[in-house]
């Protein structure tokens, strides 16, 4: 085993968030290592499905001190294009990474914090862990009270639809990867049905512009933790129904239920051999709807208001969700999969739990946790609308490393008194 | 101890005290313990299909409390009753609407709308083969419920159909309608 090594801050996880904040430490001249589990950008490489694209388009891929090179700006990266565009970034800021790196524990006392792992353990006055927002996958009670039979694949297992037994499929969560999935699945001749709950309806683009275009534009991408309403329920939003694919089209309910997909409400139960499902299924599409429209029209104002009209395509509106009845129930004997993409919950396995809520979320204030000189990096809205967006985490990790620098500082005034 | 509430009508935006709806939420944040409550209903046969419910008692927010009286509903057979009350699928109909109102006016009050109106009006068919026992396949609740709205307030008709789609989406009764719910019924009270 390696004796202690010691450096100024520890930064847990090679992705995104982990190598903008690598840059901005070693912008700020700041001693520091990136500790990471399998190689750079590892699940982008190793946890993301076969056809998967960004939701973003290549040119919302900046980086501190980084930005898509590709001759294709309003296209969408794969996951393997993703990893090239962070490998390039890797090199370009000479990132100190070690990789093949676990983490096993972090002990804070006396103001060091001891990062134990399966290389030996790290001695730093501050740690970062920018482990991601989306390794975790969540999965509900109920996957325990299926039949023996069904297998359970999330996000992360899912390759593609060769890789599932013959037979029905009930893919659970329509934000955009289990709406992406059952798209995938149903078009390669599968019989899906997609559990339907909270979910938040997009165009692809929006008067000939890309909705992540709006988003940036009028600046909603920007909006700051501290002045959303409910922050609470601001960074538990499911993930936007989009696709990325190279004509832009659009993904939603309407669409998939077209291609024959059978939708239903929330899964909330099993009866015997029967899944049961919510009947909110139309006031969870109304909603919908009416935030959707609630943002166009924001974005219609946005234009009229800086003189873009002229510049702009038609309002085209797109129309309120059409679908047959949903179903309440499904017999299960007719499913042999269930893909749940009912969202990630991170964990922290090396921490103390006191550092987490009662329902194991992590203790923090914009990344700051209460104990000084640990930071977290890449969480649903963490600063941002787009903390955990690729384009979204460089904002982040020029704050974080803003306040990290001056832990520093305080550290050492109050070490030499 | 059991606190009888006598109902006071402030000078709130629809009647709801906001600042004791908002004081309320940041408590029961606080301490989940609050926020189990308990409701209760005592019903007695009167004859016939006709039996009567008085509900009075309630526990809620750490302590036991009651309604500022006993209220008394009394339900019946539409066909085969003597006409002491509506039928109790009726009564699951004003729940619902009662319960989806009720957020529509303390969702306006938060929002700072004051309504000038809401009334509702609500249909749900069942076919009454399933009850009988004339066909398995039937199911012997509603097949379907509808309620209709018509709102009233100094607000754009989309905040409105906001407003009623968060009523619905946060209404226990709603909940209790399109989710299953665990039921014991037992004998009890022998």
């Amino acid at each position: 085993m390696n004796p202690t090594r010691t450096t100024d801050v520890v930064v847990i996880g090679g992705g995104q968030a982990g190598l903008a904040m690598s840059q901005c430490l070693t912008v700020q001249s700041i001693d520091h290592v990136v500790l990471e589990r399998g190689d750079t950008a590892n699940s982008w490489r190793t946890e993301r499905w076969d056809s998967l694209r960004l939701l973003t388009p290549n040119w919302l891929a900046r980086l501190p001190g980084w930005s898509y090179r590709g001759d294709d700006p309003d296209g969408y990266m794969s996951a393997t294009e993703v990893a090239a565009h962070l490998d390039a970034y890797r090199i370009s800021i000479s990132a100190p990474i070690r990789t093949g790196v676990e983490v096993i524990r972090i002990t804070s006392t006396g103001g060091r914090h001891v990062v134990e792992t399966n290389d030996g353990p790290w001695s730093a006055r501050a740690v970062v862990m920018a482990t991601g927002a989306s390794s975790n996958p969540h999965v509900p009670g109920v996957a325990g009270d299926v039949p023996g039979h069904i297998q359970h694949v999330t996000p992360i297992g899912y390759r593609n639809p060769s890789q599932l037994a013959e037979g029905g499929v009930l893919v659970v969560g329509a934000s955009a990867s289990g709406l992406q999935i059952a798209d995938e699945l149903s078009r390669s001749g599968m019989e899906v049905t997609l559990a339907v709950g909270d979910h938040v309806r997009l165009p692809r683009t929006y008067r000939g512009m890309d909705i992540h275009w709006w988003m940036d534009t009028i600046g909603q991408l920007d909006e700051r933790y501290d002045e959303v309403d409910d922050l609470d329920r601001a960074r538990r939003l499911p993930s936007l129904q989009l696709i990325g694919s190279p004509e832009r089209r659009d993904l939603d309910l309407t669409t998939v239920a077209r291609n024959g997909v059978a939708l239903a409400g929330r899964l909330v139960g099993r009866s015997g051999n029967r899944a049961q499902f919510s009947g909110s299924f139309a006031n969870m599409c109304t909603s919908a709807d009416l935030k959707e429209r609630r943002l166009l029209d924001r974005l219609d104002e946005y234009a009229a208001s800086h003189g873009l009209d002229a510049e702009l395509g038609e309002a085209t509106r797109p129309s309120p969700t059409a679908s047959s009845p949903p179903l309440l129930e499904t017999d299960l004997r007719s499913i042999n999969t269930i893909v749940w993409a009912t969202g990630f919950r991170p964990a922290y396995p090396w921490l103390d739990a006191d550092l987490l809520d009662h329902k194991g979320r992590l203790v923090h204030d914009g990344g700051v946790l209460p104990v000084p000189g640990l930071y977290a990096l890449g969480l649903p809205f963490m600063r941002r609308r787009k903390s955990s967006f690729l384009d979204g985490v460089g904002p982040d990790a020029t704050d974080i490393a803003e306040h990290l620098v001056g832990h520093l500082a305080h550290d050492i005034a109050h070490s030499n008194i | 101890m059991t606190i009888t509430e006598t109902p006071t009508i402030t000078d709130e935006t629809n009647g709801v005290p906001t600042a004791k709806l908002f004081g309320t939420i940041a408590k029961m944040k606080e301490n989940g313990d609050l926020a189990a409550f308990r409701f209760s209903a005592k019903n007695e046969w009167i004859e016939g299909t006709a039996s009567a419910s008085t509900i009075h008692e309630w526990y809620g927010a750490g302590a036991e409390h009651a309604h500022v009286e006993e209220f008394r509903f009394a339900a019946d057979h539409p066909t085969l009753g003597h006409g002491h009350g509506p039928t109790p699928q009726e009564y699951v109909l004003h729940a619902l609407a009662a319960c989806i109102t009720a957020g529509i006016a303390t969702g306006a009050a938060a929002r700072g709308i004051e309504l000038t109106k809401v009334s509702s009006i609500l249909s749900a068919d069942i076919d009454v083969r399933g009850v009988l026992g004339i066909d398995a396949d039937i199911r012997k609740g509603f097949s379907e419920v509808r309620v209709d709205f018509d709102v009233q307030a100094d607000a754009e008709p989309e905040v409105i159909d906001a407003l009623i789609a968060s009523a619905t989406k946060y209404s226990a009764v709603f909940d209790m309608l399109t989710s299953p719910t665990v039921v014991n019924v037992g004998h009890a009270l022998r």
